[in-house]
């Protein structure tokens, strides 16, 4: 079987200006990421990891170089395109990003009313998601009701309703015991293995490096090392 | 998205910042109600002109008077007296003239007190004068009255309008004057009987009857007010031609060295619809201001609360939501404030108009000066479907203008920039 590659970024550069001085968050980094794969990208803080991510989940626009999802170059998307493209992604941001007015189950159903899913069958799945992770008690807890470790468990049943073929975590496991974050990891594990789900993780921590077949690390924007099991 | 999901998201988004949007409803509510109550009462002050003016109200009769319209004119201490009708009625194309006599008295009828004008006329000439109005509706105006005749006006029997009847006919009115004589206070009363119950006239009636009059034979009214001097003296032409209304107006003014007003019906109808322009004017001024200043205060309302929503903004695209729907949510928010807040308005300023005619601002503003010719002005808000229609679509329309900038802005922005929103 060929391996397809869905997740492509070359000599890909960001580099942002704090008044003349400029700030390279990427420099050049090539990457690919094949259809199935889970990908762990490891950096210590301030290497560019979720600058990387957000690129890869079209929501930033790089200095030079290209992103292509799923063999589409980025740029040559309309903004409308872009946001099409956007709902096949599923992203954990480092900061969650919940709507504070919306409580937990809301969150979750909110990818589903973009992509209008009929409003049970939402419900349903928001359900579903939120027990998955272990909140069928704090459905109805708004974010500012909820613990760290909670508000990042909504965040990842939010990335997984519209069940995406690709799902970007930004340092998933930050604010979780290591107990809950090996229960989260095993699902996301699950998840890459069972319904094929392309997954790249970007984090500092090393010990989440062992759920991935492949590790890149990141140092000052470019990848210094590979290691694959 | 489902419009119905949009819709759901602007009310949730509406229920949680009720401070700011509360405010920016209000905004519009105040907007939308200076509009409905000030063109309610407009319409009101018009139909007024119209309907009730021009009843009863024929153009061939004139008001000879010594009081003056205008605020400008001092008035002269000239006096008109009972007989001057003698030579008015010399003067051409003057059919008949009949004098009234006016003052105030406090009265007592069926067991009720009332301070009232009192009316001494000629009935027989007053009857010809205004045989559309100055008609009994029980009892009958006799036509040689003898001294203790009265005829009443439906009000003064009917003070609240609903059919109770205080006196019939036969019965005593205790009619009291007060006056100076030779410095000292004295009190005159005596009784008259009511001869006739004038039918409901409804409106002003120029030197006419009113509905809240008292009519009294002129010769009762010499004798018990003890005076010859009158304040008005109706004259009716026998044509209603302009030239022959001009020019009979300047032959009574020079029989009486131009020492009195003659007022045409024409020079008030011309005075009032002046006054009905300047008060449109002054309405539509007040609409735009109204106006612009909702609008304005829907846009910073918008704005600021997009500003502080950036952040928001960009989870929604960051999750696929295309920027078109981002502008519908935020255009939904600002049709929500435009239709709650055109609907609140609507209902406060139909209640203000009510209560500013409830009140009786109006009408003591306007019975104030020319009570006497007048008679009983109130200006009744009239309410028209197409006012509360289009002050709708217009709050709607005004919303939905100032909050598409700040929705167009927000459907703009770049995800990771509003993600990064702190
Ligand atoms: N908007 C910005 N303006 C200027 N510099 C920025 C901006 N965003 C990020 N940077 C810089 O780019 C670099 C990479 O940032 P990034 O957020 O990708 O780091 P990270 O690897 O995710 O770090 P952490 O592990 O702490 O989350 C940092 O040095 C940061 O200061
Ligand atoms: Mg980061």
């Amino acid at each position: 079987m060929a391996i397809e590659t869905v997740l492509e970024t070359e000599s890909l550069q960001k580099r942002y200006l704090l008044g003349n001085v400029p700030v390279d968050a990427l420099c050049g980094v090539d990457l690919a990421v094949s259809k199935g794969e889970f990908l762990t990208v490891l950096g210590p803080s301030g290497s560019g990891k979720s600058t990387l991510l957000n690129m890869l989940a079209a929501l930033d626009t790089p200095t030079s170089g290209t992103v292509r999802i799923a063999g589409t170059d980025v740029s040559t998307l309309s903004d409308s395109q872009r946001s099409l493209l956007r709902r096949k992604i599923g992203i954990v941001f480092q900061f969650f990003n919940l709507i504070g007015r919306l409580d937990a189950r809301e969150n979750v159903e909110l990818p589903l009313s973009i992509s209008n899913t009929p409003r049970l069958e939402r419900k349903k799945k928001a359900e579903e998601l939120l027990e998955l992770v272990g909140l069928n008690d704090r459905m109805h807890h708004r974010p500012n009701e909820l613990s760290g470790g909670e508000r990042q468990r909504v965040a990842l049943a939010r990335a997984l309703a519209p069940n995406p073929q690709y799902l970007l975590m930004d340092e998933p496991t930050g604010n979780i015991d290591s107990k809950t974050a090996k229960e989260l990891m095993d699902l996301v594990e699950t998840l890459n293995k069972e319904r094929e789900v392309t997954i790249v993780m970007v984090t500092h921590d090393r010990s989440l490096a062992k759920y991935a077949r492949r590790t890149l690390h990141l140092l000052d924007g470019k990848i210094v090392k590979e290691v694959s099991k | 998205m489902f419009i119905y999901d949009i819709l759901r998201y602007g009310v949730s988004a509406i229920g949680r910042r009720k401070v700011r949007k509360g405010l920016a409803i209000l905004g519009v509510t105040i907007g939308i109600a200076a509009i409905v109550s000030l063109v309610s009462l407009s319409y009101g002050f018009r139909e007024l002109v119209n309907t009730q003016f021009e009843q009863g109200f024929s153009s061939d009769t004139l008001i000879v008077t010594t009081e003056t319209l205008s605020f400008v004119d001092t008035e002269s201490d000239f006096q008109l007296y009972v007989n001057d009708t003698e030579v008015i009625n010399n003067i051409d194309n003057v059919t008949l003239s009949a004098a009234v006599l006016q003052r105030t008295c406090a009265l007592e009828i069926g067991g009720r007190e009332y301070i009232l004008g009192v009316f001494g006329i000629d009935f027989e000439l007053y009857s010809a004068l205004f045989p559309n109005t100055f008609v009994a509706t029980s009892g009958s105006v006799p036509s040689s009255p003898d001294n203790v005749s009265v005829i009443i006006g439906a009000r003064v029997n009917d003070p609240w309008k609903n059919g109770s009847a205080l006196a019939s006919i036969g019965d005593d009115v205790n009619i009291t004057y007060t006056t100076r004589s030779e410095g000292m206070i004295e009190n005159r009363t005596y009784i008259g009987r009511i001869d006739a119950l004038l039918d409901e006239i409804g409106g002003t009636n120029l030197g006419g009857p009113i509905d809240v009059g008292v009519y009294i034979p002129l010769t009762t009214a010499q004798e018990f007010f003890d005076t010859d001097e009158v304040g008005t003296i109706m004259v009716q032409l026998s044509s209603s031609d302009e030239s022959v209304i001009e020019d009979t107006s300047e032959a009574i003014e020079a029989a009486f060295g131009g020492q009195i007003q003659v007022v045409t019906p024409k020079a008030i109808l011309d005075s009032i619809s002046s006054i009905l322009s300047t008060i449109e004017l002054f309405v539509a001024a007040i609409t735009a201001i109204s106006l612009i200043v909702a609008g304005v205060g829907i846009m910073n309302i918008m704005l600021t609360s997009i500003m502080e929503r950036t952040r928001e903004i960009g989870i929604l695209k960051a999750l696929g939501m295309e920027a078109r729907t981002v502008l519908a949510v935020f255009l939904n928010e600002a049709l929500l404030i435009g239709v709650i807040g055109s609907i609140l308005g609507i209902v406060t300023g139909a209640a203000l108009a009510i209560s500013i005619d409830q009140l009786g601002l109006l009408s003591s503003f306007t019975t104030g000066t020319y009570n006497t010719i007048l008679g009983d002005i109130t200006i009744r808000p009239v309410f028209e479907g197409s006012v509360f229609v289009s002050s709708l679509v217009f709050g709607v329309a005004i919303s939905a203008t100032f909050g598409l900038y700040p929705a167009w802005r927000a459907a703009r922005a770049e995800p990771v920039e509003a993600l990064r929103h702190e």
